[in-house]
C-alpha cells in the first residue's frame, strides 16, 4: 500500500486527525446543504411536486441531523485537535489510536445515516428531535430509518471516547509551566465542551439503545401509553440541551483566540469568562432540559424553576465574552447599557415560558415541544396537552394510524 | 406559515415570500462554494507566511516562549508536513474495528430484509480480528508512544493517566445506565399495575447471580493484592477465577433468558418483559466485554507480562469490573425484590 | 489494605444480600421493607465503590471527580419524575 493511503488510512497523529475531521464534516456540510436546496426548491413554489411528502420529511430530518452532529460539532473537533496539544504543549492525545477509531466511527456513522436514503423505507422522518413514537417501527417502518439510527448510535459512541481522551490529556497532559490558569482560552472551552459532551451524550445513547431495541425485537419502550412519548423527551433534551452549548463553545473559544489576536491585546478579563462558563453554563445546563417540554403538561414549578435557571444559565457567558472582546479589541469598556442588551437579549426572549405556551410551543427553545406529547392514539383522550393537531409535522396534515394491524399493544 | 410542512396551496399567500427564500437559499449556497476555493487556493498558494504572522501571544504561535509548542505552524518543519516524524503512530485497528461494527449495524438494519445474519457475522468476524490485533500490538509494544516526564498534573498528581481514562469513561456509562434504568423507573411510576416480585423472575436464580458477581468482584481484588505482591501463579489463579465467575454469570443470565422464552415471555410481552430483557441485555453485553478484556490480561499474565512493579492494567481493568458489579447489585433489587 | 478485609468486605457484601432476600419473603407486603432492601443495596455499592474500587485510599481530586456524576444522575431522575405530574 502506497505510503501515502497508510498515512492518511492509518494515521493516529493529532494533526492529520484534525485534517481529516476538518475535510469530512465540510464533506457532510456539502451533504447538509444539498437537503437543505431540496427543502427550499420544494417549498419556493406552492403545490410543488419536487420532492414527495415522505422525502420531504426525510429531507428536514437529515438535515438537521447532520448539519449539527455530523458538521459542526466535529468542525470543532477538528480544530481541537488540531490545535489543543499544541496549545498546551502536549505531544498527541491521550489515547492516539482511540482518537483515530473516534474519528472513523464518526465517518462511517455518517455513511450509515446516508445509507438510509437508500434502503426501504426511507430515512428518518420524524424531525431532528427523533421524537417517539412517531420514531418507532409502527410509525417510520423499514430498514433505512433503523440503520440511520444505528449510525447515530456510532457517532454517539465516537463523540464518548474523544471526550474521554481530551479530558485526560487537557488534566493530565500539560507542558511544564501550563498551569490551569494559563491555558488559553480555546483549549478551556474545549474542555468545557468535553465535559458536556461526556455527561449529554450517553443520554442520548441510552434513548437510541431502547428505540432501537423497539424497532429491532419489539420491545415497547416507547409504543406505550405510560409515558412513552414522555420518556424520550426526558432522555432525548437531557441530551439536547447540552448539545447547543457542545455545538457553540468551540465557536466562542475560538472567537476568543481569533479577535485578541487580530486586534493584538490580551484578552481581557479572560478568567472571568472562564469561571463564568464554569460556575454557570456547564452545570446548569443539564438542569433546564425540561424548557423543551413546556406544552407537554409538566407541574408549574418545574416550569417556573426552568424558566428562571435558563435566565440564569444564560446571562454570564456571553455578557463576560462581549465585555472582554470589546475591550480587547477597541481598548476600553463600552457602556453598560450597549453591551448587555445585546449580548444576551436574543437567548432570553425564547426562555419565558408563558410566551412559549401562548405560541403554542413555537418559541426556538421549545421548538421540540410541539409533538412531546403522548402518542397519536391518544389524541382522543382527555389529556389536554395534545399538540397534535397543531404541529402539522405529519404528511398531509393529519397524524398517521398505525400501519400495523392492531397497532402496539396498550401495556 | 407552520414548519416542516412538505407543501402548501397557492391560497395561503405564501408564494412570493417563499420564492425570495429560495433564491436567497441560492445565493447562500452559491456563497459556500466562495468558501471552499478561498481554502483551496490559501492551502495550495505558494505565499508562505513567516513564524507568528499575527504576533500572537498563544502558544500554538510559539506566542508563550515558556511552554514548548511543538510542531506549532509557524515554527520550522522539515517542510513536507509531519509524517516521517510519526511513523510509529500508524495503526491499522481503528479503521479496521470500524469497519467490522459498520458491517454488523449494516446486518442489524437488514434483518427486517431476511439478509441480516450473513452481514451481521462478517461484521463480527471482522471486529474480532481487529480487536486481536489491537491486543497483539499491546502485547508485543508494536504501538508505542513515548510518557513524557514533568508534565502539569494539578490536581491529578498522583494518578497514572490510564486510570485516570478509565474513571472518566465510567463517569459516562453511570450516565448512560442512568438513563437506561432511569427510563425503567419512569415505566414502572407511570403504569398502573406491574406484576409482583417473585412472579415472573425466580428470587434464587437472581440471589445466586448476585453472590457469583460479588464473588468474582473479590477475585479481581484478590489478584490485583497477589501481582502487587509479585505473585504471578497467584495472579493467574485469580484471574481465571474471576473468568469463570463472570462465565458462570452469563450462563445463569442466559438459562433465565431461555427459560423465560419457553414460558412465553418475550420482548414485547408488556412492558415487564421490554425492560428486563433490554436492561439485562446491556448489562451483560458489558459482561461480556469485561471478559474479552480479561481474555487479553489473562494471556498476558501467562506471557509474563506482568510483575510486582508493572501491574496497572489489572487494577484498570478491576475498576471497569467492579463498576459492572456496582450496576448489578442495584438491577437485582429493581427487578427481581421490588 | 489486607487480603482479610477484602474478603470481610465480601461477606458484609454476600451477607446484605441474603438479607435483602430474607426482607423480601418475610415482609413482602410492607413498604418500608422496599425501603430497607433500597439502603441495603446502596449501601453494597458504597461499599464496592469505597473498597474494591479504592476510592477511600484515592487523592480527594480523583475523589471529586468520580462523586461528580451522581450529580447528573440525580438531575436526570429528578427531571424525569417531577414531569410525571401530567
Amino acid at each position: 500500500m502506497n505510503a501515502w493511503l497508510k498515512r492518511w488510512l492509518f494515521t493516529t497523529y493529532h494533526k492529520d486527525v484534525g485534517i481529516l475531521y476538518f475535510v469530512t464534516s465540510l464533506y457532510f456540510g456539502f451533504i447538509g446543504a444539498i437537503l437543505a436546496m431540496l427543502m427550499r426548491g420544494q417549498l419556493a413554489v406552492p403545490g410543488n411536486g419536487l420532492l414527495t411528502d415522505l422525502a420531504y420529511n426525510q429531507a428536514v430530518t437529515m438535515h438537521g441531523l447532520i448539519m449539527i452532529l455530523w458538521f459542526l460539532s466535529p468542525l470543532g473537533i477538528a480544530f481541537a485537535n488540531y490545535f489543543v496539544p499544541l496549545q498546551i504543549g502536549a505531544k498527541d492525545l491521550a489515547f492516539p489510536r482511540l482518537n483515530a477509531l473516534s474519528y472513523w466511527m464518526y465517518l462511517f456513522g455518517g455513511l450509515l445515516a446516508a445509507l438510509g436514503f437508500f434502503l426501504p423505507g426511507g430515512n428518518a422522518n420524524g424531525g431532528w428531535t427523533t421524537y417517539a413514537p412517531l420514531a418507532d417501527p409502527a410509525y417510520s417502518p423499514g430498514p433505512g430509518v433503523t440503520v440511520a439510527f444505528l449510525g447515530l448510535a456510532l457517532l454517539i459512541t465516537s463523540v464518548t471516547l474523544g471526550s474521554v481522551n481530551f479530558i485526560v490529556m487537557i488534566l493530565y497532559m500539560r507542558a511544564p509551566g501550563m498551569t490551569m490558569r494559563k491555558m488559553p482560552i480555546f483549549s478551556w472551552f474545549i474542555f468545557f465542551t468535553m465535559i458536556q459532551m461526556l455527561f449529554a451524550f450517553p443520554t442520548l445513547l441510552a434513548g437510541l439503545i431502547m428505540l432501537s431495541a423497539d424497532r429491532l425485537l419489539g420491545t415497547l419502550y416507547f409504543a406505550s401509553t405510560s409515558g412513552g412519548a414522555i420518556l424520550w423527551d426526558n432522555l432525548f433534551w437531557f441530551f439536547g440541551h447540552p448539545e447547543v452549548y457542545i455545538v457553540l463553545m468551540p465557536g466562542f473559544g475560538a472567537i476568543g483566540e481569533i479577535l485578541p489576536a487580530l486586534a493584538g491585546r490580551a484578552l481581557a478579563g479572560k478568567n472571568i469568562i472562564i469561571a463564568a462558563t464554569a460556575g454557570a453554563v456547564v452545570p446548569l445546563s443539564f438542569l433546564v432540559w425540561q424548557h423543551h417540554m413546556f406544552v407537554t403538561g409538566t407541574v408549574l414549578f418545574i416550569v417556573q424553576f426552568q424558566t428562571f435557571a435558563s435566565f440564569g444559565l444564560i446571562v454570564p457567558p456571553p455578557q463576560a465574552l462581549t465585555s472582554g472582546l470589546h475591550i480587547s479589541v477597541v481598548g476600553r469598556q463600552w457602556s453598560w447599557t450597549f453591551i448587555y442588551p445585546n449580548g444576551y437579549s436574543s437567548g432570553n426572549l425564547t426562555v419565558p415560558a408563558g410566551q412559549d405556551v401562548v405560541l403554542n410551543g413555537r418559541t426556538s427553545i421549545a421548538r421540540g415541544s410541539e409533538r412531546s406529547t403522548s402518542s397519536p392514539r391518544s389524541l382522543g383522550s382527555t389529556s389536554s396537552t395534545s399538540r397534535c393537531s397543531t404541529c402539522m409535522r405529519c404528511p398531509g396534515g393529519s397524524p398517521p394510524t398505525p400501519l400495523t394491524p392492531g397497532g402496539p399493544p396498550s401495556t | 406559515m407552520p414548519r416542516r410542512i412538505a407543501t402548501y396551496s397557492v391560497d395561503a399567500g405564501w408564494s412570493s415570500l417563499n420564492l425570495i427564500a429560495s433564491v436567497g437559499g441560492i445565493i447562500f449556497a452559491v456563497s459556500q462554494f466562495l468558501l471552499i476555493a478561498n481554502l483551496v487556493i490559501g492551502v495550495r498558494g505558494r505565499i508562505v507566511s513567516p513564524p507568528n504572522p499575527w504576533r500572537s501571544l498563544a502558544p500554538e504561535w510559539g506566542g508563550m516562549p515558556s511552554i514548548q509548542a511543538l510542531d506549532a505552524p509557524g515554527m520550522p518543519t522539515n517542510g513536507n508536513g509531519s509524517s516521517e516524524h510519526h511513523e510509529q503512530h500508524l495503526s491499522s485497528r481503528p479503521i479496521a474495528l470500524t469497519i467490522g461494527v459498520t458491517l454488523a449495524m449494516v446486518g442489524f438494519s437488514l434483518l427486517e430484509l431476511g439478509v441480516g445474519w450473513p452481514v451481521i457475522f462478517v461484521g463480527l468476524v471482522v471486529i474480532a480480528w481487529s480487536l486481536y490485533g489491537w491486543a497483539r500490538d499491546d502485547l508485543w509494544s508494536k504501538f508505542h508512544v513515548p510518557e513524557e516526564e514533568g508534565r502539569e498534573l494539578w490536581p491529578f498528581s498522583k494518578i497514572p493517566k490510564i486510570k485516570l481514562g478509565m474513571w472518566t469513561f465510567l463517569a459516562g456509562e453511570v450516565i448512560l445506565f442512568s438513563g437506561v434504568l432511569g427510563s425503567y423507573l419512569f415505566i414502572r411510576a407511570d403504569i398502573p399495575r406491574w406484576p409482583s416480585p417473585g412472579t415472573i423472575h425466580s428470587i434464587p436464580i437472581g440471589l445466586t447471580n448476585t453472590l457469583v458477581l460479588l464473588t468474582s468482584s473479590l477475585s479481581v481484588v484478590l489478584a490485583i493484592q497477589a501481582i502487587r505482591a509479585g505473585n504471578q501463579k497467584r495472579l493467574l489463579m485469580w484471574l481465571t477465577t474471576t473468568f469463570l465467575l463472570g462465565a458462570l454469570f452469563l450462563g445463569i443470565k442466559a438459562s433465565e433468558w431461555a427459560d423465560l422464552f419457553s414460558k412465553g415471555f418475550w420482548f414485547n410481552s408488556g412492558l415487564p418483559g421490554s425492560t428486563y430483557f433490554v436492561t439485562t441485555g446491556i448489562h451483560g453485553l458489558h459482561v461480556t466485554a469485561g471478559l474479552i478484556l480479561l481474555a487479553y490480561l489473562i494471556k498476558r499474565t501467562m506471557n509474563g507480562g506482568f510483575s510486582k512493579e508493572n501491574n496497572d492494567t489489572v487494577e484498570y481493568f478491576g475498576l471497569y469490573w467492579h463498576f459492572v458489579d456496582i450496576i448489578w447489585v442495584f438491577l437485582f433489587p429493581l427487578f427481581y425484590l421490588l | 489494605m489486607k487480603s482479610l478485609d477484602m474478603f470481610l468486605i465480601w461477606v458484609y457484601l454476600a451477607a446484605a444480600t441474603v438479607v435483602e432476600v430474607f426482607l423480601f419473603y418475610t415482609y413482602a407486603g410492607d413498604v418500608l421493607v422496599n425501603y430497607a432492601i433500597s439502603v441495603l443495596a446502596l449501601s453494597k455499592a458504597i461499599f464496592i465503590f469505597a473498597f474494591y474500587m479504592h476510592i477511600r485510599y484515592e487523592q480527594r481530586s480523583l475523589k471529586i471527580f468520580s462523586i461528580i456524576p451522581l450529580f447528573f444522575l440525580l438531575a436526570l431522575l429528578a427531571g424525569m419524575f417531577a414531569s410525571l405530574g401530567h
